[in-house]
Order: structure tokens, then sequence, then C-alpha cells
């Protein structure tokens, strides 16, 4: 399967956080072929083990999504909803969502209210009932749902509601059935990442690596007036993160990792964001760590965009890096 | 129960302080522990063998702290200043009776009087800063005699049962939760279980993060309170949770999403044994879940908490049909878990 093909089956289960069973049993299946071992944990990490005996090295990505949850039934027939993961509130309005079960909606907001007062408890998930009994026939209270949007290739640009992060994901999925390597691979994918970076710490005090890496999106810098300067560009290639505002990678890990590349890399350098390196770094005794990724435009927007070759060329830094003997 | 829950709310145990709180429990549980000890930073642990063993290292938590103060500086005149132990409000502390220390000191919360504010000035929210404690002292001299800064001040309030089966009270938060855990030791657990009263989860979380690490428990039961917005001039969603309509059960708060397979159970076990419940209309509020869930290797968890209106204040208020219902549903919850 190619990383797109990997990407369109990932980005079918709606799995906000909290509720990641869907996609960690589609991750599960995709997997099987290629793994030795896998387990869940408590919290419902799933852990993809390829056995060898060199350096215990982890790889993780995020599965869970940003989304909604149901938390009030209005009279009117309308839900509100608590928000998982970080929106700007007013870029939400009118957008088109779709529930883990299937019933689409859309949401709207409290009329009156300007823009930059939007706040969570204005906003609601309106699927077209006239009061809350007929509803609640559809929906119940903890139901989750996620921006809708279509998955879909332009060139070499993937359009999709969920590349942050089944993208992701994806590729650590293609490294796992590209990769020869004697080391002890432990592929992660965590949870509970949107609403805090919950996931990651539990699931790297399970898997007690040497080195720990870290895969997730990061914005691009390349629209108009884009505030937070960085170098990275969407098409520019695999991305290092020197930096964000909670971490700071290791850096003789994360030139190992650049050398493995064999291709030029992005370098971001930036005080905002946060991945679950966050987790993975002080776990435990200490971790060697580090956060690589790709950049998108649009991120958390239901309509993201990210290239392919981008995720092709981090895929290969990767599988290059655990292919080696991984000394530091 | 409510006997209990009134003599732990008259004791005082502010954030960090918990030792009279934690010392009348101890007294109470030891002679029923299958085990007991309390670890560095001052939790609680106690193990209750119960009916049976349910296959899985289960761990049922309450916290032992109460919101308060600490005194921070004395004036020349003989006031206090002080700084908040957990979190409150600072509007609803204004002109509130403390008692400070072991030997209870009482004061007064006071700021600048109104008489005295100009017009801009009314309309600003008080700071803690511009607020200080009166002990009824002239000096600093004379404050010394009875206050050292470092001291504790805990809200002072008495427990009163009032309208249809309301109780007031300071610290309901969280003293339901022990009283709650109190029992199920005394009567006997449906299941092996750890009973752990955990210290600092106002200030942070901070005695369940030690206590997650210790047990690492397969499941963890939080018995909290939580905020109920039921008023006149609140509606909808915003109300969060109504006193009368029976214990949470909350689905998401600001720290936590619950393990579904838990909160889904406890519903499905209200539903068929009549116990009214509730969640949280709102995302708001926290629990020592938050840590214990993703703390060490993670852990399921579920909250049960007691709806309190203005919680974080010296006037708390429940009702006690509530308490009651949350125990039926704890017990019922852990003789069905595995």
């Amino acid at each position: 399967m190619t990383i797109f093909e990997i990407l369109k089956e990932l980005a079918t289960p709606v799995s906000v956080s909290g509720s990641e069973a869907a996609i960690t049993a589609k991750i599960q299946e995709l997997c099987k072929p290629y793994a030795d071992e896998i387990t869940k944990t408590a919290m419902g990490n799933l852990i993809v083990r390829k056995s060898g005996n060199g350096k215990r090295v982890m790889l993780m990505a995020h599965c869970d999504t940003v989304g909604f949850i149901v938390t009030h039934f209005e009279e009117c027939g309308v839900m509100r909803v608590g928000v998982l993961g970080t929106q700007k509130m007013w870029t939400l309005v009118g957008k088109p969502i779709v529930f883990a079960n299937g019933v689409r909606g859309v949401i709207g907001c409290d009329d009156g209210v300007k823009a930059n007062d939007i706040a969570v408890h204005n906003l609601y998930i309106d699927i077209g009932a006239v009061n809350d009994s007929e509803a609640k026939k559809k929906l119940r209270r903890g139901d989750t749902a996620v921006l809708a949007g279509d998955t879909f290739l332009s060139d070499d640009r993937i359009f999709s509601p969920v590349l942050d992060n089944r993208l992701g994901c994806a590729v650590l999925i293609d490294v796992l059935t590209k990769c020869q390597s004697d080391n002890d691979l432990y592929f992660v994918f965590s949870v509970q990442h949107e609403v805090g970076v919950r996931g990651a710490g539990s699931a790297s005090y399970e898997v007690d690596p040497e080195i720990g890496i870290a895969v997730d999106m990061t914005d691009s810098a390349d629209l108009p007036d884009t505030v937070n300067k960085s170098e990275v560009k969407l098409g520019g290639g695999a991305v290092v993160r020197v930096c964000n505002n909670v971490t700071i990678s290791n850096p003789k890990l994360l030139n190992f990792l650049e050398f493995h590349a064999h291709d030029n890399v992005q370098r971001d350098v930036r005080l905002t964001g946060n991945t679950d390196l966050t987790g993975i770094q002080a776990s435990r005794g200490g971790v060697y760590a580090a956060s690589v990724g790709v950049a998108l435009r649009h991120r958390h927007s239901g309509t993201e965009i990210g290239s392919v070759s981008d995720a092709e060329k981090l895929s290969k830094m990767l599988v290059n890096a655990v292919n080696s003997d991984m000394k530091l | 129960m409510l006997e209990t829950v009134k003599k732990l709310c008259q004791i005082d145990g502010v954030s960090s302080w918990e030792d009279d709180v934690r010392n009348y429990i101890r007294s109470t549980v030891e002679p029923l522990a299958d085990e007991l000890y309390e670890d560095v930073i001052g939790n609680l642990y106690v193990f209750k063998k119960g009916t049976k063993n349910c296959g899985k290292t289960i761990m049922v938590a309450a916290h032992m702290d109460e919101v308060g103060f600490l005194i921070s500086d004395i004036t020349d005149d003989g006031f206090l200043r002080f700084v908040m132990a957990g979190g409150l409000d600072p509007k609803v502390i204004l002109a509130c009776p403390v008692r400070i220390g072991k030997n209870r000191v009482k004061g007064v919360i006071g700021i600048k009087a109104v008489h005295l504010t100009k017009g801009d000035e009314r309309k600003k929210l008080p700071a803690i800063e511009d607020m200080y404690i009166d002990i009824g002292a002239t000096s600093r001299e004379e404050a010394e005699k009875y206050v050292t800064i470092g001291d504790y001040a805990a809200l002072d309030s008495e427990c009163v049962e009032y309208g249809d089966g309301f109780l007031k009270a300071k610290a309901l938060d969280d003293r339901v939760g022990c009283a709650l855990m109190l029992k199920l030791i005394e009567e006997g657990p449906p299941i092996d279980a750890w009973f752990v009263f955990t210290v600092q989860e106002e200030s942070g979380l901070r005695g369940a993060s030690v206590a997650s690490y210790r047990i690492k428990p397969d499941a963890a039961i939080i018995l909290e309170t939580t905020t109920a917005a039921d008023l006149a001039n609140v509606k909808g969603a915003r109300r969060v949770c109504s006193l009368g309509e029976g214990p949470v059960i909350p689905i998401i708060d600001g720290g936590t999403i619950y393990t579904k397979t838990m909160w889904e159970q406890a519903f499905t076990l209200c539903e068929e044994e009549n116990i009214p419940y509730q969640t949280k209309s709102m995302v708001a509020g926290g629990t020592d879940a938050g840590i214990i869930s993703k703390n060490a290797g993670g852990a399921e968890v579920m909250a049960v908490s007691l709806a309190v209106r203005y919680i974080h204040s010296g006037s708390s208020v429940a009702k006690i049909e509530d308490m009651n219902n949350m125990l039926r549903l704890v017990r019922t919850f852990l003789a069905n878990f595995s």
C-alpha cells in the first residue's frame, strides 16, 4: 500500500480524543501481518512490537483527532458540546460535522454573539431535530463527532479533515512495513493527545524505550502574514522539530535523524505547539527523545492540506534510522 | 454517614495541612484495615478485603484537603496578608470569618470599606492582594503572639441543615468523599480495594500523583464533589448539574475523559436499580482522575461526585439525599465491577 492508500484507510474511523477504539482496531488490522506482538494499555494506547535484539526504540504517533462531544440536549433539538482539542471558536460556526454513528449535522452559534466573543458554550450541533426527544432517538450524551470532509489527492497534495495525525500514523505503518531492523521496535499509537498529551506518558512508561521519536504534524509557515515565523513549507520535505513551547528535542538524536534522511530536511524552531515528546522525554528516568513530522496547512480546520512526498521522505528518514544500529 | 460528613467538615485541613483530618480518619479505620500506611507526602492508604476479588487492582480515592489560605505576612498595624491554598473566587471570601492554625484563632477577611472606594474602583473585581485578615490585633507584636507566617487559615463555618433536606458547610469538597469511603470500609466493601485518602488535590492533584504511582491501579473510582449552578439566572447546559438529581457521573471534565465502559456500566446500573443519576452538562472542573488516569502505565477511571452549590466557599450546599444515593451507586458499582 502507498502512504496515501494507508491514510485513506485510516481516515474513515471517527475517533476523537477519548474514543480511540475504532481507529486502533483499524491500525491493528493493518499492522498485524508485520508485527510480532500487539498490546493495548489501560488508556487505550496501541503498542505494535517488531522484536529485535538491538536497541529498544519507540516511534509514537497519536491516533486521536480533534472533535466534539455531546454534553447536553436543548429543548429545541440542538446539542451543546465540549470541544476536544485546540480550536478557534469562530472558525467552527457553519462547519459540517459527522458523528461516529454516521449522523450528520452542522455547528451553529447562539444568535447575536460577536465573532471574537464566541465561547464553547455559545456553540451547538444541529442535526435538524426540532425537539430533544427527536435528537435523542439518534444520539446520546457522550457521543462524539468530527469536522466532516472528503479525503482526496490532488497531484502531490492530500486534502483531508484528519491529516493531524492520521498521516503521522500512516507514516508509522509505512515504516513498519518497509524497515529491516535488528532493533527492538515499538510502534505506538497514542491516545488523548489533542486534549493535552494525556496518553503519551503512560505509553512511554509501558514501553520503557532507550530512544523515543514522536511523529506529529506541524504548521507550515508559508501562508500570507504567518505570525509564528519559521522556514517550514508545505512540500519542503521532512521536518525535524528543534523545539516548541514545551520541549526541546535531544540535539544528538535530531542530528542523527537528519543525517539519515539523506535529503534536505526542514528545521522547525518555534515557541508554539505541543507534541507527544512532552510525555516521552521525562518518562521514568528520562529518554533520548526527539520530535519529527511534516508540515500541514489549515490544521484542525476540517480541510487540512499535506504533501505525499513530504510523508514519503519522513518515512524514508525513519526507515534509514531504525535500520541502523542507532548508536547516537 | 451524615454525622461523619459533619464531623469531617468541622476539622480543618487546608491543602498541605491535612494532619488533623488524616489523624481522625486513621484512628477510625486502623482497627478495620487489612493493611494501612501513610506515605511521605501524607496520603493515607487502607487496603480492605471485600466479599470477593474482582481480578483487578482497584483504587477508590477521595481527597482530605480543603481550599483555604496561608498567612504570608503581618503588617505593622497587626493585619494579616494571605495567599490562597487551592482556588477560590476572591469575591466569595470578602467579610468571611476564618479560623487560623491549630488554636483556631478567629479572624475576618476584610477589604477597604465601600464608602472609601471611588467610582471606577467599585467596578473592579477585588484582588487577594487588596485583602487582609483582621484578628483584632492593633500591632504586629500583638498579632505575632497569636499567629505565625505560614499558618493556615480555614473558612470558619458551621454545618447547618436547612430547607428541604439541604446541608450547608465548608469543605463538603471533599469530606463527603472521605465520609463515603469510611462507610464503605466500615460496612466491608463488595470487592478487595485500596482506599486512598489523598492530600493536596486542591493545589494540583499532587497527592494522587504519588498515590497512583505507588498503587498502580488497573481501575480507579474517584469520590468527589462538583460544581452545581442550578440557580435562578442560569439556564440549560451552564447549570452543569443540579441538587436533588442524584450523584453525578461525569463523561468528561476539564482534566479527564472518563473511561466509557465504566460510566456506561454505571448509567445502566442506576437505571436497573432505580438510583437517580446525572452527568455534567458542560466541560468544567477536575478531579484526582486527571492524574490517576495517565500516571505510570495509566488506568481506567470513573468519578462519582456530589452536586454542590457555591463549592469552594464557606457556605457550600448539597442535598442530603444525593449523598445517600451516591453511596448506593458506589456500592452497587463495586459489587458489579470486573
